[in-house]
Formats: C-alpha cells, structure tokens, sequence
C-alpha cells in the first residue's frame, strides 16, 4: 500500500529533512540581505496592511458576528488570515514541490514523499513565526493569554498534517501535467473567499448552508483557531462534533487518495520529469 | 555454493511513454494511457555482476546503457522485469546533484553524505579526505553558487568517490577540471579497484576499458548483444559500422 511505502520512506530520514527544509528557506531568499527574515515580513506586511484597512480607515465597517458575538474585524481577519496564509501556501508550494525539486527525482536515488515534508516544513517554520507575531497582537489587545490558547498546537499539527497529505496527491500530479499545477492556482482565490477567512461559516442564516460548509476543511482549521484565541471553545465540543466527524473522515478518505496517487506515479515520475 | 551477484539483472524491460503534447498527458491522468505512443528502451536485459568484477558497458547512443546505468543507480525503474543491487552504489555521473548552491562546501559534503545514506559519523570520517581531494582552499567555506564549474566537479567528484562504495559507476564522457586533476581522479579510480570494488565502466574508448575491464556487456537496441571478454564485445561492436557501408 501507498502509505507504508511513504511511512518507510522516511524511517530515520530525520536529520536529512531538517537539513534540507533549512536549505529550502535559505533557496527561497536567496541573495537578499534580510535573508529568510523575507518569510516573515511579507507577511507582517500584510497583516500591517490588514490593520490599517480595518482598524484605521474603515473603522466604520463595524464588528463580525461569530459564533454569535460581535468581534473587531481586524481581530476577526487576523486570526483567520495566518492560518489561511499557510494553507494557501500548503496548497500551492506542495503541489509545487516535486517539479521545484527536480533534481532530487531525476538525478538521485531520493525517496520522493521527503520532498513535499521538507518543503512543507519550511512553510511551517514561517507559519510558527507568524503565529508568534499574532500572539503578541492579542495579548496586547486583551484577548488572550487563556489555556484554550494551547488548542493551537493541536489545529496547527492537524493543519500541517492534512495539507502535506493533501500534497502527496497534488505534488505529483502537478509534476506530470503542468495543466494540472495550473488548474490548482486558479482556484486558490476562489477558495479564499468560499472559506471562512473574511466572513464566519458558523453564522450563516441557512442551517443547511452552515451544514454545507463543514464539508470544507479549510473552516476547520480557521475556525478552530479563532476557537483557540478568541472565543474559548473546546475542540471537541459537543455543539460540533458533525464537523469535527466530517473533517476526520475527509482527512481518512485524503490519506488514502494522497498515498494512492503517490504511488501510482513514483516510479513514472524520473522518466516525465 | 554459488555466489550472490552484487547486481542483477532479471530480463528487464523500459518503455518511455511519449505524449504528444500536454493534453494527451493531462488526459493520461485519468485514463490508462490508451493510444499514447511508447518507445522501448529495454527489450529484456539479463545479467549478473558478481562482486569484484570490473565491467565495460558499451554500445551506441540510445542502445540502453544509460537507462540501465539509472536503475542501477536507483533514480529509474524497470517497466517490467527486476533489478537487484547489493551495496552501496557510487555513480560518477551527476556529480553535481543534489547540491544546495547556498550552502557552503562543508555543509554540502553533509548534505550529500545524508542524501547518499550516510550517518553523521560517517561523514565525520571521510570528510578531511573529500577536503584534501577536491582541493578548494579556502573556497570549502564559501557558498557552492561562488564556485567555477571545474570546481563543483571536483567536489562532487570528491564527496563521490570518498564515501567507500561497494559498487561503483563510472562514465568515461565525464570530464572533471584540467588535466592533472583527470589524473588525479584516474588514479583514485584505479586505487579503489584495487580495493575490491566492483566497478562498471561506461566507454566508448577500448583502450580505456580493456585498461580497467576484464569483460564487456556490448547493447544493441535495448538487448544484450555481448557479454563476455572485453575483446569479444568490441569485435563485435567494431563490426557494425562495417556492414553498413556495403
């Protein structure tokens, strides 16, 4: 099966990962001065950006319901924005990864799965640091700290974990078929506004919209951070245990496609490439 | 008791699948590759290489030796049939692979060592000797992207060459630096030999093989038209050009 062969692939590749997802931040930033230091301040940027729009200029824009109390738009797009600024970059940086990583297909004997957790790692170390960043925000503006707040290892894990397998499908497609890589960037900008990154899935009027958008995993993890840092919900909490039965049985379903993908193109992928 | 191969081929077969453009092979992912055209590499290639032998592989372009050359190294595999490799390969082909050309000389000697299989320890011990090998100064300490071409090629060739292969694959097309340092590698070469080690020699120079080799597996069109002295194989690999000008 798909995902033996990824599991042992990766048996005691610990050090050699590490090695190469520092090497992948380095590559990325290559020459410039601040160096990988870029990963962040791109972001920040836009959060800074974010503030400004929503704390300054529109202040009038007025407060979001969630899980049906008001919150400040900048506080409400702030916690969805960092964890959607990984997923978006889970999404396209995996799917991109084996065809960036040529090299290690086609001219050594690599156990390809390592390419999609090296360079996902990389995304991950930025997410962390961003993460830092949003918390100090918080704190700042009375919102945490609150033991709810360590929910966030819990949805982050879960985050990383469901894209990198998410990846082992895409990654391999997108390196076969560059219509394929193509197809999956034209829908991140629909997929940013179809989540709930701007607005909040839980306080739609229609039950069976609401119902709907449990089917997309990507309000999973936005909504459960804003679980862990603005509204203290517990992750297995009663009122949503559909949505938590959903997203563990689509990431169940995803293991199996994603490792089965993987293995379909392996062993064609060094003779495409 | 017989011996066990190092490598072994058992009747081994490569098709490449040749899409004729990006829809046919978007339109591949979801159907069987019906209609899509294949080009046999290898029509079923048997041998077996026994530890210690030194073997030439001759043959034209596009007879089949590079393909086999990658499965043995482990980056390709068979479409059908099996490929067997007992030890740790050493291919002097794509030195420069795997490098991280913003990384420094020492920390690419770990890098490669890790991609090669080796541990921490392992590369401890070898990598004074790599240092000494490539002979880069201070240039060790400088990131790979600053290097001349010649230079990478010797410390690919280097870290290659020093990490104790069992099974080592050497391509005579390769060219590494200046004269003395081809020198240098052609030494290095011939000491390891001596060592034991099984090598398979890519050429198409006899001199070169019959030098190093004591048999040779000649290729026509993906099939294994020769195996046997390294004599026997270059008659017959001689005779070829011969009967096509009558």
């Amino acid at each position: 099966m798909g995902l033996t062969e990824i599991l042992s692939e990766h048996k005691g590749k610990g050090k050699q990962i590490m090695l190469l997802s520092v090497n992948e931040l380095k590559k990325k930033y290559k020459g410039a001065a601040l160096g990988p230091l870029w990963a962040v301040i791109k972001p920040t940027f836009t959060l800074f950006i974010l503030w400004f729009a929503f704390a300054v200029g529109l202040r009038g824009s007025g407060d979001v319901l969630f899980m049906g109390e008001k919150y400040r738009r900048f506080v409400f797009m702030l916690t969805g924005y960092v964890p959607w600024f990984f997923i978006s970059e889970m999404i396209v940086g995996g799917s991109r990864s084996i065809r960036n990583n040529k090299q290690f297909v086609t001219k050594l004997s690599f156990p390809v799965s390592n390419i999609m957790t090296f360079t996902s790692m990389a995304s991950l170390y930025v997410h962390i640091m961003l993460c830092v960043i949003m918390y100090i925000v918080l704190i700042c503006m009375g919102y945490a700290p609150s033991i709810y707040n360590l929910q966030f290892f819990y949805y982050c894990a879960a985050m990383y974990l469901f894209f990198l397998v998410l990846s082992w499908a895409t990654a391999p497609l997108s390196a076969f078929s560059k219509d394929f890589e193509n197809l999956i960037n034209s829908i991140i900008t629909g997929l940013f506004w179809l989540s709930g990154v701007f607005w909040s899935t839980y306080d739609l009027e229609s039950p069976l919209l609401r119902k709907i958008m449990y089917l997309n995993p990507i309000n999973y993890f936005v909504n459960g951070y804003r679980k862990s840092f603005l509204t203290d919900t517990f992750i297995f909490d009663s009122n949503y245990t559909t949505e938590t039965c959903v997203f563990f049985g689509e990431f169940v379903l995803l293991i199996f496609v994603g490792s089965h993908f993987y293995k379909k193109f392996r062993k064609i992928l060094p003779d495409v490439l | 008791m017989e011996q066990q191969p190092i490598i072994e081929f058992r009747d081994v077969q490569k098709e490449y699948l040749l899409y004729k453009n990006e829809k046919q092979r978007f339109r591949a992912i979801f159907t069987k590759n019906k209609g899509v055209k294949r080009h046999s590499a290898l029509k079923g290639v048997s041998f077996k290489i026994y530890k210690g032998e030194s073997v030439g592989i001759i043959g034209k372009n596009g007879a089949g030796k590079s393909t086999i050359l990658k499965m043995i190294t482990g980056v390709s595999f068979p479409t059908a049939g099996e490929v067997i490799v007992r030890g740790k390969v050493a291919a002097l082909l794509e030195l420069t692979a795997g490098f991280s050309p913003d990384m420094t000389g020492t920390e690419n000697i770990y890098l490669k060592g890790y991609l090669l299989g080796l541990s921490d320890d392992e590369i401890k011990d070898i990598e004074p000797s790599i240092i000494e090998f490539a002979d880069l100064g201070e240039y060790i300490d400088q990131p790979v992207r600053t290097y001349s071409s010649g230079m990478k090629m010797r410390l690919g060739f280097a870290i290659n060459i020093n990490i104790k292969p069992e099974i080592l694959v050497v391509d005579e097309a390769l060219s590494v630096g200046d004269a003395e340092f081809k020198l240098k590698c052609r030494r290095k070469i011939n000491e390891l030999i001596e060592t034991g080690v099984t090598v398979l020699f890519v050429s198409h120079s006899r001199d070169a093989i019959s030098e190093t080799c004591s048999r040779a597996i000649f290729l026509k069109d993906g099939r294994v038209k020769v195996d046997g002295t390294v004599d026997e194989a270059f008659a017959e690999y001689d005779k070829k050009p011969a009967k096509k000008k009558q």
